[in-house]
């Protein structure tokens, strides 16, 4: 195996650098995901990864390696200027039974980092948020497409069905959802390209260059909604710090490093803290969807009804979250700023 | 030649198949093939395993009745189970340059996991055992899983019954510390390179032989956690002999699971014929990993701890980040890089040369 991917590399790295390499040039790092494994390569004399492999046998996860494949392809045709960059991909295709896909790697370290190591984050919070959104309506504005046969309304009834897959919902809670929905016009909206699993993992900085890189566009779309990107990355991002700030506080160690959680899950208390609390990280929170929306020109009603959405597509949905919702109604933060 | 190639263990001469039995034309030596599995071993054996041999027949019987999954549930613990259902441990698999998809032999196969896991990719797999149930229960989910191109054998490897340059690549997974136990007339470290010169004769040139094995200066043995293989502390530690008189004192018997440092299995190898060695560090443990760096060059194992470790240990408690943070540190420092000679365990790499 270690010679066909080093075959590929010689390649890539010919085509792309006028450089030749041999295989003895050429060394992998193995990391297992849950889709597959992840190869990073080096060339001899560079100090980090120059591309990376993302290797899997499972049917469903192959899937999504032709679809971030196709997505990269689409989105290194598109400027989205020099402060942020996504995986140039290489070579996509089949090698004994598994899906294989080829892109560069980017430098710099996963924003979770930033989130722990700093003491307070105070202004880098506020540059990295500003930087998501301004990012989010860029890539608005990049790939919307008019699409007369979608609407939000739409969006929530398909959410539903979708929801009623993984979760129990009762009539009650149906109809209610329904009843949101009532007296809103069921008009055409834009779909544009959705990362679907936005969230401070998937975004690394590079210091030294100034620069974002977006990564794992395996469950983008490219009939997304807006909104929802800003509003799943406003959750992870609070999820890492409360995940964090809990762990911190322990002094044991664990017996297996492994079993500890690298990428803490939202839960209720998360998502009420960051959409529903009034306190200084909701403030921010509401300041910035506010400017994302205004710049997209998303009303208030349209916010709801995409807040909706949200809670019934998101990746790692539970029934909690939208009990919340029920209960409490749209959420604090959806407001205009005064 | 046709797969089932065997070759008499003893004079390694050609065997004559006929009703079940495997005859060697030049020592008249007698081979028997029971339950379906060449069976080439001769009087005792060591017998080691994590079921006793009674309950290692039940599992058998378990697993010809009603299925050999419901019997794994039934008998295996539930660490067991995963550890013989994961298929991920044939992931240094995208390390070898050698045609993995050609003849692999899978040297103490144990339950069979890494030879079922390489059977989807390769041509045949010969998942060779030396403890007779263990063969038994490979043949069984074999036949019930359909699984053709995988061959159990039962025999010692000590006295492998292949033919010269047969395989592209030969798996030994802790396995190696094991074999001084098997024949006591000689010193361990002499069984385990007679093995390893076993290995290379039947390996095609230019053939790999993956390795998974523990580091006796793992840095946790200096904190004194015992050698699982000896159940010593420090043992790994001493110079063999005084190793061996501490577990004559204390265990009552020789100490003979032999693991090596970095240079000592560099060393061991050589001596067997292997020239290009690469040695890897599977993370947490060879058994089942998740990572798989290379030593060498250095920059990768820093890179590795400094960008992918530290982050995938941002939520554990402060006393192993500041202990990673510490590592960090060390790393930066030149002369410190022999702290690769302290990960705990190693996945090594090594290769016959192309010339006969």
């Amino acid at each position: 195996m270690k010679n066909r991917l080093s075959n590929i590399i010689s390649d890539i790295h010919g085509q792309r650098r006028s450089e030749k390499l041999y295989p003895e040039d050429i060394y992998f790092a193995l990391t297992r995901s849950r889709c597959g494994e992840i190869l990073f390569v080096f060339i001899r004399g560079i100090k980090e990864p120059s591309y990376i492999f993302k290797i899997s046998r499972y049917d469903n996860f192959k899937q999504l390696l032709k679809n971030e494949y196709d997505v990269l392809t689409k989105l290194n045709k598109l400027d989205f200027g020099y402060q942020a960059s996504f995986p140039i991909p290489c070579w996509n295709g089949d090698i004994k039974g598994h899906h294989v896909l080829l892109e560069t790697a980017c430098t710099g370290r996963s924003l979770n980092e930033y989130i722990c190591s700093a003491q307070d984050l105070g202004n880098k919070q506020d540059t990295i948020f500003s930087f998501v959104s301004g990012f989010l309506v860029d890539l608005y504005i990049k790939t919307k497409t008019e699409n007369n046969q979608s609407s939000y309304v739409n969006g929530v009834l398909e959410g539903v069905d979708l929801y009623k897959k993984g979760q129990d919902l009762s009539y009650q809670e149906e109809e209610n959802i329904k009843a949101f929905c009532t007296g809103i016009d069921v008009e055409s909206c834009p779909v544009l390209l959705q990362h679907g699993d936005f969230s401070s993992w998937n975004i690394i900085y590079d210091k030294n260059i100034d620069k974002f890189s977006v990564l794992d566009w395996g469950y983008a779309a490219f009939k997304g909604f807006p909104l929802i990107d800003l509003l799943s990355f406003f959750l992870a991002w609070q999820a890492v710090i409360s995940g964090y700030n809990k762990i911190k506080k322990s002094k044991t160690i664990h017996k297996s490093f492994m079993k500890n959680i690298n990428r803490p899950l939202a839960g209720p208390s998360d998502f009420i803290e960051v959409f529903y609390e009034d306190n200084k990280n909701s403030r921010l929170v509401r300041k910035y969807i506010n400017i994302y929306c205004t710049a997209v020109r998303i009303d208030i009603k349209h916010r709801e009804l995409l807040f909706l959405i949200f809670i019934l597509r998101h990746l790692y949905s539970s029934k909690n979250f939208l009990s919340i919702w029920l209960e409490k109604g749209a959420p604090l933060v959806l407001r205009e700023l005064k | 030649m046709q797969e089932k190639g065997f070759v008499c263990p003893e004079c390694k001469s050609e065997l004559l198949m006929q009703d079940g039995l495997y005859t060697c034309r030049n020592c008249a030596s007698e081979w028997r093939v029971k339950d379906g599995i060449p069976c080439f071993l001769k009087g005792d054996v060591p017998y080691w395993c994590e079921l006793s041999a009674e309950e290692a027949v039940d599992l058998n019987r378990i697993a010809e009745t009603k299925g050999w999954r419901k019997a794994a549930e039934s008998c295996f613990t539930e660490k067991l189970q995963q550890f013989v259902m994961d298929e991920n441990r044939i992931n240094w698999k995208y390390f070898i340059n050698s045609d993995t998809e050609g003849r692999i032999l899978d040297a103490g196969s144990g339950w069979g996991t890494i030879a079922f896991a390489l059977s989807e990719q390769c041509c045949s797999v010969y998942a060779f055992e030396s403890v007779w149930e263990r063969a038994r229960f490979i043949r069984i989910r074999k036949e019930q899983d359909k699984v053709i191109n995988l061959y159990p054998v039962c025999g010692n490897i000590l006295k492998l019954p292949f033919p010269d340059n047969y395989f592209d690549v030969v798996i030994l997974n802790g396995v190696l510390e094991w074999l001084g136990m098997s024949d006591r007339t000689y010193s361990p470290d002499k069984v385990q390179e007679a093995a390893l010169r076993n290995i290379f004769r039947v390996l095609k040139p230019g053939g790999t032989l993956y390795i998974g094995i523990e580091n006796a200066l793992a840095y946790f043995y200096f904190f004194g956690k015992r050698d699982p293989h000896s159940g010593l502390r420090f043992a790994t530690l001493m110079p063999r002999w005084m190793a061996n008189i501490y577990s004559k004192l204390v265990k009552k018997r020789e100490y003979s699971t032999y693991i090596y440092s970095l240079r000592g299995y560099r060393k061991i190898l050589n001596n067997s014929g292997f020239k290009d060695i690469n040695f890897y560090v599977p993370v947490p443990g060879y058994l089942k990993f998740k990572y798989l760096v290379p030593l060498e060059p250095f920059y990768i194992f820093r890179y590795w701890i400094d960008s992918i470790l530290y982050e995938k240990l941002l939520f554990s408690p402060v006393l192993l980040r500041k202990f990673v943070f510490f590592v960090r540190l060390l790393l930066r420092c030149p002369f410190l890089r022999f702290s690769r000679n302290f990960v705990p365990d190693f996945g090594i790499i090594a290769c016959k040369g192309n010339s006969i």
